[in-house]
């Protein structure tokens, strides 16, 4: 059906779907400065393997997919896929928070725009379904 | 051509495989049977897209590759239109360039 109003089911997976691309982001970038220097993608990908950090990235993303898999049996891909754009905003939430990074005006106004643009996109008619399989 | 135009082009490139692999996505739940083989194919073009970028910062810094990549949100609504029919509007485009502008200025000022 063409609707406005989200199923919770599909709001509990966006949020879910964004919770894990942060964590994936936050984690892999955790992961990266654990590495020691190395001259080669080769060499950075071996010792990634030996990483426990990377191993948990790997199992987040395969939830991510599993968990994608499913919005996009619930709903459109041009609606939910740039409402997963708020993961940059709670990415840059989370790196003010704990990694000591700066928070400016142009970087409140960017996120200020993220969420206007998501809350437009909230507002535009789009083919859902409350729950397992496709409607149309 | 200079090595940066080659970067920012293979940064285009990634987008469009990656919009094409949420294709494959979305295509996986609106068939019946043999869906493994649509998400096959888009976590295929996924591993393709990491090895085009991976190549691509070779040439351009991760900064501007960044908000480059936010054209993917143009590329994935217009394909959506053109191959699964979906309908996108005005007012959605309004919320894509909301978006873009938004994350090119998150990204710029990293």
């Amino acid at each position: 059906m063409v609707a406005r109003k989200i199923p919770a089911s599909l709001v509990v997976r966006l949020a879910l779907a964004i919770a894990l691309d942060t964590a994936v982001q936050v984690l892999w970038k955790v992961g990266a400065e654990q590495l020691p220097g190395s001259s080669s993608i080769a060499a950075a990908a071996g010792a990634a393997l030996h990483q426990p950090v990377f191993l948990l990235v790997a199992g987040l993303f395969c939830w991510q997919l599993v968990n994608w898999l499913r919005v996009l049996e619930q709903s459109d891909l041009s609606y939910s896929q740039p409402i997963t754009s708020l993961s940059f905003v709670s990415v840059f939430a989370l790196s003010a928070a704990y990694l000591g990074e700066s928070v400016d005006a142009p970087k409140v106004l960017g996120i200020a725009l993220v969420f206007a643009g998501v809350w437009f996109i909230s507002r535009t008619d789009h083919h859902t379904s409350s729950g397992g399989g496709t409607v149309r | 051509m200079t090595l940066t135009m080659a970067g920012v082009l293979l940064v285009v490139l990634c987008s469009v495989i990656e919009g094409v692999a949420q294709v494959f996505f979305k295509k996986s739940a609106l068939v019946a049977q043999r869906k493994f083989l649509w998400v096959g194919a888009g976590v295929a073009l996924f591993i393709l897209q990491a090895l085009v970028y991976t190549g691509a910062l070779q040439f351009v810094e991760v900064s501007t590759a960044f908000p480059i990549g936010s054209i993917g949100f143009v590329i994935v609504a217009i394909l959506s239109q053109r191959m699964l029919n979906e309908p996108v509007t005005g007012t959605r485009w309004v919320g894509i360039g909301l978006i873009i502008a938004g994350v090119s200025l998150l990204a710029l000022h990293a």
